[in-house]
C-alpha cells in the first residue's frame, strides 16, 4: 500500500514538501505546525540581524505570510524549508536596516540644509542623536573605500553609476563596495543594537 | 547561542495565523481560481469530449473498452444519460430509480456498429439539449437520479465528471494521453466529492464510528475540507479542535479513486491520526461512483 502512516522524520524533502503542498491547499494547520517546527529559527535569524525584538517579530510575520501567499516559490530540490525561510528572514531584516539607513542618511541630509528646526523634546533628541551617533560610529570603522561608496550612495543620493563615476571605479566595483560596506554595517549596528539594550 | 535556541514571544504565533487567515482564508487554494458555474463547468467538458471524439479514426471508435463494449458503446451510453437527466429535468419521476447502467443500454445496442458520424452526431445534440435545459434550470432545486438526490447544480457537476472520466478510459484504450480538467472545472469536482463523503462512507459495511476528517487534497484542484463522517462525535479523549484523523493525498488520483478507476490500495496518500479509519473512507469514496 502506497501509504505512509506517519510523516517521516528522516525525509526532510518529502516531508518539507508535503507541508508546502498543504499550505498551498490552503490548511492552516500546515502553517501552524511550519512555525510550530521553524518559528525559533526565523526569529533568532532577525533578532540578529536587527537587534531589536519588535522589528523581529515583524519580520516573523511576513516570513510566514510571505510563505503562505507564495508558498508555490518554495522549490524543496533547492534546499529545506528551514534553510528557505531563514533566508528569507535575513534578506527581510537586511531591508529593514536597510531602510533605517536611508532614513538616517536623508535625516542627515534634512539637517544640513535646513538647520533652523523646531526644537525636538529631550527624548526625541536623545533618540534621534543615539541612532545617528551609531551609524556615524559603524561608518568610522569601515575601511576608507567602502565609507566613501556608502556616503555617496546613501548621503548624497548618487546611484550606482554615479558613485562609479565620482569614485573612478567601474559600477561593478561600486555594487561590490556597497554590498560589503552594508554586510559590515549591519554586524557592527546589530552588535551595537544588542549591547544598547542590555 | 545559536539562533535556534530563541523561542519568540508568546503570542507571535497567533498573530502570524490571524493574519494569514485573513490574507487567504483557509480552504481556498494557491493559485487564485475564478469561480465557474457548474453549467459552465458541463459546457467545458462536452465541448473536451466532443474535441476528443472528432480526433478518433473509424478504428479508434470500434476499439473494445473495459466497459460498454467499444468506445462507441460508451458514446451510446452517454447518450441514454444525457436522456436520463432530460426526462429529470423535466420532472419524469420514472428517472428517480431508474439504474444508471441498465437504463442505458438499449442505446448503447442501438448505437454500437451504427456509422460513428451518426452516433457522434446524436451524442452532441443530446448533449446541447441537456445544456439548453440546464442554462434555464433552478441549480438549487433538488432532483433524485439513479437512486441518488443532488441538487441541479451538483448533478452538472457529476455529468462534467463522468465526461472526464470517459474521456480518460477512451484515451487509455486507443493510446492517447489524458488530460485532466481545466483547474476551475475540476475544484468544483472535488469539492463535490469531498462533501459527498459522509454519504459514501455510511454505505460501507461494517458500522460508522464517527470521525472527524482534516480531508486535503493536493495539486490542480485542491483544497482544504473538514468532514464529520459518521455522526457527530461527543466529547473525545483528544484535544479540542484536533481532528481525528487527516488524510492528504493528491486531488486528481482522489477523483480517480472516486470514480473506481484507482483501487483505494493504490492511492498515495499522507495519513495521521486514526490511520486505522483510512481504508473505510477510501472504500466509501469509491462507492460515490456509478460504475461497476
Amino acid at each position: 500500500m502506497g501509504r505512509d502512516a506517519t510523516p517521516s522524520g528522516g525525509n526532510v524533502e518529502a516531508s518539507d514538501s508535503l507541508l508546502v503542498a498543504r499550505i498551498a491547499a490552503g490548511d492552516d494547520r500546515a502553517l501552524a505546525e511550519a512555525f510550530d517546527a521553524l518559528g525559533s529559527a526565523v526569529y533568532g535569524t532577525a533578532l540578529y540581524v536587527l537587534g531589536d525584538a519588535v522589528t523581529a517579530q515583524d519580520v516573523v510575520q511576513d516570513v510566514f505570510l510571505d510563505l503562505w501567499s507564495r508558498s508555490v516559490q518554495y522549490d524543496c530540490a533547492r534546499g529545506s524549508l528551514r534553510t528557505y525561510l531563514r533566508i528569507r528572514a535575513r534578506h527581510l531584516a537586511l531591508d529593514r536596516l536597510r531602510s533605517e539607513l536611508r532614513r538616517a542618511g536623508r535625516e542627515e541630509r534634512y539637517e544640513r540644509l535646513n538647520p533652523a528646526q523646531p526644537e525636538p523634546c529631550p527624548s526625541e533628541q536623545v533618540t534621534a542623536a543615539e541612532t545617528a551617533s551609531a551609524v556615524r560610529d559603524a561608518l568610522g570603522q569601515l575601511p576608507p573605500e567602502q565609507r566613501e561608496a556608502v556616503k555617496l550612495a546613501y548621503f548624497s543620493g548618487k546611484t550606482y553609476r554615479e558613485v562609479a563615476k565620482t569614485l573612478d571605479i567601474s559600477e561593478g566595483t561600486a555594487k561590490s563596495r556597497i554590498r560589503l560596506a552594508l554586510a559590515k554595517l549591519e554586524t557592527l549596528l546589530a552588535r551595537e543594537m544588542q549591547e544598547a539594550s542590555e | 547561542m545559536t539562533t535556534d535556541a530563541l523561542l519568540p514571544p508568546s503570542g507571535l504565533r497567533e498573530r502570524v495565523l490571524t493574519a494569514a487567515r485573513n490574507a487567504r482564508p483557509v480552504g481556498r487554494p494557491l493559485p487564485p481560481l475564478p469561480r465557474i458555474s457548474p453549467v459552465e463547468a458541463l459546457r467545458r467538458a462536452v465541448e473536451d469530449f466532443d474535441s476528443l471524439l472528432s480526433a478518433l479514426s473509424e478504428e479508434q471508435w470500434r476499439r473494445p473498452m473495459p466497459i460498454r463494449g467499444t468506445v462507441q458503446g460508451v458514446v451510446g451510453h452517454l447518450i441514454g444519460v444525457e436522456e436520463h437527466v432530460q426526462r429529470a429535468l423535466s420532472g419524469d419521476p420514472e428517472m428517480a430509480d431508474i439504474d444508471h447502467i441498465a437504463g442505458t443500454q438499449d442505446e448503447v445496442v442501438r448505437q454500437t456498429g451504427r456509422p460513428v458520424e451518426q452516433t457522434h452526431r446524436a451524442w452532441r445534440e443530446a448533449a446541447d439539449r441537456t445544456l439548453a435545459l440546464a442554462a434555464e434550470a433552478d441549480l438549487g432545486q433538488v432532483v433524485k437520479i439513479w437512486g441518488r438526490t443532488l441538487p441541479v447544480g451538483g448533478w452538472l457537476i457529476v455529468r462534467a465528471f463522468e465526461y472526464w472520466i470517459h474521456r480518460w478510459d477512451i484515451c487509455a484504450a486507443v493510446g492517447l494521453s489524458a488530460t485532466i480538467p481545466d483547474t476551475p472545472s475540476l475544484r468544483l469536482m472535488t469539492d463535490l466529492v469531498a462533501r459527498a463523503l459522509p454519504v459514501g462512507v455510511a454505505r460501507v459495511p461494517g458500522g460508522a464510528t464517527p470521525v472527524n476528517l482534516h480531508f486535503v487534497l493536493t495539486g490542480p484542484g485542491g483544497g482544504v475540507w473538514d468532514v464529520t463522517i459518521g455522526g457527530h462525535r461527543g466529547d473525545s479523549s483528544g484535544e479540542e479542535g484536533r481532528p481525528d484523523l487527516m488524510i492528504v493525498a493528491d486531488a486528481v488520483d482522489f477523483c480517480r479513486l472516486a470514480a473506481k478507476r484507482l483501487p483505494p490500495q493504490e492511492i498515495n496518500a499522507h495519513v495521521t491520526g486514526a490511520v486505522d479509519q483510512a481504508a473505510r473512507i477510501f472504500a466509501g469514496a469509491a462507492t460515490l461512483s456509478m460504475d461497476e
